[in-house]
């Protein structure tokens, strides 16, 4: 048997006792349904007398349809409901603060699905707001941001004409994007601090907005950023093009080009971009960017038998290649006259010229040249109109 | 206490010639005087004494069946036909000096087997088991004959380990019935069986039945230096030899299998184990075990190798629910409802709502319950079992939700540690577990889930640290033995390749043994 | 009954996780602070060290097969020595397992239970440790290799995932630029020297050997930690928010904490046992109780630390304590070697 046996079973009782004992002090539980959870926050700059600096949205879903005991639970047409809070404070910590009798429960951000920014954000607003919701109110890594040119309370306050909530119609919008409907991407709040704290490039944030009518949300492009200072409004295609470089390895989305007067759609399927960077003359760096585009044509744009030929398919590809080089070459001049690095190339300059800093880079940056080299693989024909 | 009996020895003296047999054993008639009064005093007094032995029992039958030649039994336990035919019908022309030695007394009666008893007391003794003794005038010792006739049931079906596919057949309390289940599955001379008689009181047979050359000596040694050396007044089950074969009072896993399945029993016997088999008791032992042998059920070896892997999975994610489904619902619902998606937290929240117990007690209140359920299934006869069954499932099912008792959400974790505790196979490892469960439950309660790592953790280490008769219980996961690992952990090989590892392994287990 | 000896395969093992494990941990951050783009190299640099440091250890083992370290030190280095020597070990080893269990306690303190107070956190980690060193070397390792089943695929992810997910960048590697090496050659040198510290437990865990070809186990952890500046969450994060696991950090922190008990395991051990043979070389076992209150010392030091980052700071010192303790051991080695008669002993 063993040496100290008894005393091993003795501890083994113990360890049960003990945590059967301090069970009671079981300091961090707090029941599910005590807590109000946040599903989307709302960021905004305001200016007040008061000193206010920002405003902040929550929105927190009711548990409506609750309480029906066995197992009736909410009515497939009933509209999701949801509480809109909206208040300002000089510091997020603050505003979240003034609106804890409202919500009705403990503020519990761990379910946090959207951020969302509004448009006249102050930089480093931004950067503290998101400090603060990461590492003091421990929002998940994972929550999507976007942009808005709306006041963020408005634009929460649409109700969809579907009747569905916002988050899922948000979800919708870019679930729509990768099967070809328009294009959309939020990145994930994680990668908006790396690039932030990291300096490894500038802000890129797709912007919802509220339809012209009014009732229901829309995507209506890209926020660019020069840092996190509010830079301009891209369209959907090149914001499409935008997140293609920007990521090196983007699923796609929908673009359509021209040829001989013909309208053509393809569906990207995925783009592999790789890029490089050198020391160019008077030390402004050079850029080479290597695209590779997988795509699918959606509609023939009219031709039928002549699809069918490889040369004719060799000619589109090359004709698309030539399209999305200019787009990305007049997207990249409109880039620098913002002088914001969304390509994120300051990346790849980093190790390129290990000397550069970001300031000197950015500094530098609206007259670097950059070589586009594109190519397309047309992997499908699509409809024979 | 037994009382001390006068014996007289068997090899008589010269001058106690009267009672002796002829010196020479002739088979002329002695010459010892036949007055009939004091002609058969030895045979009374033989009676006498083992009727005094056993205290003038209501049950004991003496019969005299001819002069000097008297049998006497424990009439329930022995078959009455095969005393008419095996010794009345023979004996009664018979004569008490054609008797005198046993090669005699063999031919003349049709059984297996006349023993001759040490001594009177061993006489009792055998009496007492249900023999009968058969007490002949001239000899010190009664002859004893096995004609035991016993209540027995017949060989049915296994009740609580029934499988799809496989051999019907169970144990029964037969001893002997039980050995020749074993005997026929493995034919081979290298089966050892080695009886001994345990139990202070109870004097109950235990077979020790093993491989010669797949078991190991040392581990059979132990069986049989254990169960000799156990001093327990009663063994009425194989259960009570468990804690003395495993030497370990306060275990929280079985050291052993208990099992009803000869085949089960054969092939522990085959793997190398030794199976206890107890008289009185259906459940064969079969021992040293490791975790992994609670969870394999035999029928894994009758279907195909896939079909096994499929069953054992699902066996160990039954075994996960069963375990830290509550815990896990204490974990998301009071700390980190975070690593859910956010509508299934919504679902709880909402599900919760109007509950007033945290939900630690409304996890303790529907185990408990569900404990409840489980126990008075098992115990109620089965006509008012039903009965209880379904009232507890409304209880447990609707009622409970309705009454905003508890949340829907804590019945599906409920049902899920239900079901999945009946997905694993052994009935002890099930009733572990369930009891783990509560560790599991307690320690989420105190730190959400990051308690139940550390639960586990505990866990882990104690059944790391159990040893039965020198086999670690974690093996061959912990310590690895890769060649075990891969024939019959997650993963059941088909036969052939299973022979080819089998090899392998004994060659493996020899080096290590040359290592050590 | 019980088998006496580790087999060599065990010991392997044992070294390996305890390497693997503690490196995971502490050097990836450690390694960048000191040497920054160059740190992938540095794995690689701690070979020559780490063999050598190997061979020593495998010599003393066979010098003295039958002993542990605090059983042979006064014999080869007198009482006074050995008592310096050993206390460095102890060190070594005590400041291993404070660090493990601490920093993984702070770490939850600030993220997922912060209101649960960190000694209590600390307890819960020395609890698990306290039973594994109360239950003996055999279920250390076996404890071991059980968590290997839960790290191993974990660890083998993350080091094969930023192969498929296309964000290594070689590139990254490319130029090594000599003034970023000499930053703090120092202190890289030292990160080197200990990095491999894993078959330092062969002078805990020797006496449970018999035969045991150490050298043979091989090095397969040159290339451990290439890159370590990348955070292990961008590597690992998918692009769209449709991925299914979005709470993936909580796995992380699970998977992480067994990381951390396995080295803490190891390291608890190696140091209760050392102090208890230093203080009665004849006892077979470590006294229960001792052990007990070895652990309840360890809880009280972790009172020290204020947060993540003074573990992190206690960990940088601690490396200059493996630095110390893995040149001793071809030291020890070499005077086993000079004074091989007195070394035999009687």
């Amino acid at each position: 048997m063993h040496g100290c046996g008894p005393l091993r079973q003795i501890a083994a009782l113990a360890s049960i006792l003990l945590v059967m004992t301090t069970t009671a002090g079981c300091w961090d539980a707090l029941d599910i349904d005590k807590r109000a959870f946040v599903s989307v926050v709302g960021l905004d700059s305001v200016d007040s007398d008061k000193g206010d600096r920002i405003r902040v949205t929550l929105m927190i879903p009711t548990l409506g349809g609750a309480g029906g005991g066995g197992g009736a639970g909410m009515p497939e047409t009933m509209p999701a409901r949801a509480l809109v809070v909206e208040e300002s404070g000089a510091s997020v910590e603050e505003a979240v603060e003034k609106m804890r009798a409202m919500v009705g429960g403990v503020l519990d951000f761990s379910a946090l699905q959207y951020v969302a920014v509004g448009r006249g954000m102050n930089p480093d607003d931004l950067m503290s707001s998101m400090h603060t919701l990461h590492f003091t109110r421990f929002i998940p890594m994972t929550p999507l941001m976007f942009a808005t040119e709306e006041r963020v309370n408005d634009l929460f306050s649409v109700e969809s004409p579907s009747g569905r909530g916002f988050t899922d119609t948000l979800d919708a919008i870019q679930a729509q994007g990768r099967i070809g409907w328009g294009h959309i991407h939020y990145p994930q709040s994680w990668e908006i601090m790396t690039l932030l704290v990291n300096k490894t490039g500038d802000l890129a944030l797709s912007v919802i907005d509220r339809t012209d009518q009014g009732d229901g949300l829309q995507a209506v492009g890209a926020a660019v950023y020069d840092d996190a200072r509010y830079a301009g409004l891209i369209g959907p295609i090149d914001a499409l093009m935008l997140y293609s470089v920007a990521h090196r390895k983007y699923p796609g989305g929908t673009y359509p080009f021209v040829h001989e007067g013909r309208e053509f759609l393809m569906r990207i399927l995925g783009v592999r971009t790789s890029v490089k960077a050198d020391r160019g003359a008077d030390s402004v760096p050079r850029v080479t960017v290597d695209m590779r585009v997988n795509a699918t044509l959606l509609d023939s744009g009219g031709y039928r038998l002549p699809l069918l030929n490889r040369k004719r398919l060799d000619e589109l590809e090359q004709v698309a290649a030539r399209d999305v080089e200019a787009r990305v070459g007049r997207l990249l001049e409109r880039l620098q006259g913002w002088n914001s690095d969304a390509m994120r190339f300051y990346r790849e300059v980093r190790v390129g010229i290990p000397g550069m800093s970001y300031e000197d880079f950015k500094e530098v940056y609206p007259r670097i040249t950059v070589d586009f080299n594109v190519s397309v693989l047309l992997v499908r024909t699509g409809l024979l109109r | 206490m037994r009382k001390p009996i006068k014996i007289t020895p068997r090899s008589l003296p010269a001058d106690a010639g009267m009672l002796g047999p002829p010196p020479d054993g002739s088979p002329e008639a002695p010459d010892f005087p036949l007055d009939a009064a004091s002609r058969f005093d030895d045979v009374e007094e033989q009676i006498s004494l083992i009727t005094t032995a056993l205290g003038n029992p209501s049950d004991l039958t003496v019969r005299r069946i001819s002069d000097g030649i008297v049998c006497l039994f424990l009439s329930p336990l022995v078959e009455q036909g095969a005393v008419r035919h095996s010794l009345v019908e023979p004996l009664s022309k018979a004569d008490w000096s054609e008797l005198q030695e046993n090669s005699r007394a063999a031919r003349l009666l049709p059984v297996a087997v006349v023993s001759e008893a040490r001594s009177v007391e061993g006489a009792v003794d055998k009496a007492a088991e249900g023999e009968v003794a058969l007490i002949v005038h001239g000899r010190p010792t009664p002859y004893t004959l096995d004609l035991r006739g016993r209540v027995a049931r017949q060989i049915s079906p296994p009740i609580s380990e029934p499988s799809v596919r496989g051999p019907r057949d169970s144990l029964t309390e037969r001893l002997s019935d039980n050995l020749a289940l074993v005997r026929q599955r493995i034919r081979s001379r290298n089966l050892r069986v080695r009886e001994l008689t345990v139990g202070l009181d109870t004097r109950t047979r235990v077979a020790v039945c093993y491989f010669e050359g797949k078991a190991s000596p040392e581990i059979v040694d132990a069986v049989v230096r254990r169960l000799s050396a156990i001093d327990t007044p009663s063994v009425l089950d194989s259960s009570y030899l468990m804690t003395y074969l495993s030497q370990k009072t306060w275990t929280l896993f079985p050291p052993a299998v208990a099992t009803e399945r000869a085949d089960r029993v054969c092939a522990g016997i085959l793997q190398g184990r030794v199976a206890v088999i107890c008289d009185n008791s259906p459940f064969a032992l079969v021992i040293p075990i490791q975790m992994v042998t609670l969870f394999q059920a035999n029928e894994d070896h009758y279907s195909l190798a896939i079909h096994s892997f499929l069953l054992r999975t699902v066996r160990i994610i039954g075994w996960l629910a069963a375990t830290m489904a509550p815990g896990l619902y204490i974990g998301i619902a009071s700390f980190n409802p975070g690593i859910l998606p956010a509508p299934a937290v919504m679902t709880i929240a909402a599900a919760r709502q109007g509950v007033p117990y945290p939900p630690v007690i409304e996890v303790l209140i529907m185990d408990i319950a569900l404990e409840m359920l489980a126990e008075a299934s098992v115990r109620l006869p089965t006509y008012v079992g039903g009965a209880a069954t379904v009232v507890g499932g409304l209880i447990l099912g609707t009622a409970a939700a309705q009454a905003r008792l508890v949340s829907n959400v804590m019945i599906i974790v409920v049902a899920l540690t239900a079901i999945g505790s009946f997905a694993i196979p052994d009935y002890q490892n099930q009733l572990s577990w369930r009891t783990m469960k509560y560790l599991y439950t307690l320690s989420a309660a105190f730190l959400g889930i990051i308690g139940l790592t550390t639960a586990g953790l505990i866990i882990l280490v104690y059944v790391c640290s159990m040893d039965v008769l020198g086999v670690p219980y974690m093996s061959p996961i912990a310590p690895w033995r890769w060649t075990a690992m891969m024939k019959d952990v997650a993963v059941r090989v088909p036969d052939p390749l299973a022979v080819e590892l089998g090899k392998q392994q004994r060659a493996e287990e020899a080096e290590g043994a040359a290592d050590a | 009954m019980r088998e006496p000896y580790l087999s060599w395969p065990e010991a392997a093992w044992l070294i390996m996780q305890y390497s693997t494990c503690a490196n995971y941990l502490f050097m990836p951050q450690l390694l960048y602070s000191v040497s920054g783009r160059f740190s992938w190299a540095v794995p690689i640099i701690a070979i020559p060290p780490a063999i050598v440091g190997a061979w020593a250890v495998y010599y003393l083992h066979t010098r003295f097969p039958e002993e542990r370290l605090g059983q042979f030190l006064p014999r080869l280095v007198g009482r006074p020595l050995s008592i310096a020597i050993g206390g460095l070990y102890i060190l070594f080893w005590m400041g291993g397992a404070l660090t493990n269990v601490t920093v993984f306690a702070h770490y939850l303190s600030d993220t997922k239970l912060q209101f649960t107070p960190v000694t209590v956190l600390v307890a819960t980690n020395v609890l698990v440790v306290l039973l594994v060193s109360l239950s003996g070397l055999k279920t250390l390792v076996r404890v071991n290799d059980a968590l290997v089943f839960i790290v191993a695929p974990f660890i083998l992810f993350s080091w094969l995932w930023p192969f498929f997910a296309s964000k290594l960048d070689f590139s990254n590697l490319a130029p090594v630029k000599l003034p970023e090496l000499a930053s703090d050659p120092l202190r890289m040198a030292m990160a080197a020297v200990t990095m491999y510290h894993g078959y330092q437990i062969i002078l805990i865990a020797g006496p449970a050997l018999i035969t045991m070809p150490l050298l043979a186990f091989g090095w397969p952890y040159a290339n451990l930690l290439t890159y370590p500046a990348a955070s292990f969450m961008e590597v690992v994060a998918p692009k769209t928010g449709l991925f299914p696991i979005r709470r993936f950090d909580f796995v992380l922190t699970v998977l992480f904490r067994y990381i951390m008990i396995v080295a803490a395991m190891s390291y608890f051990y190696s140091a209760a046992q050392t102090l208890s043979d230093l203080v009665s070389p004849t006892a077979r076992r470590m006294h229960p109780w001792f052990v007990v209150a070895l652990g309840i010392i360890l809880v009280i030091l972790s009172t020290v630390f204020k947060g993540i980052r003074t573990v992190m700071q206690f960990a940088s010192v601690w490396v200059i304590l493996g630095a110390g303790v893995a040149v001793i051991a071809p030291l020890l080695a070499l005077v086993a070697f000079v004074r091989l008669d007195a070394a035999r002993g009687r």
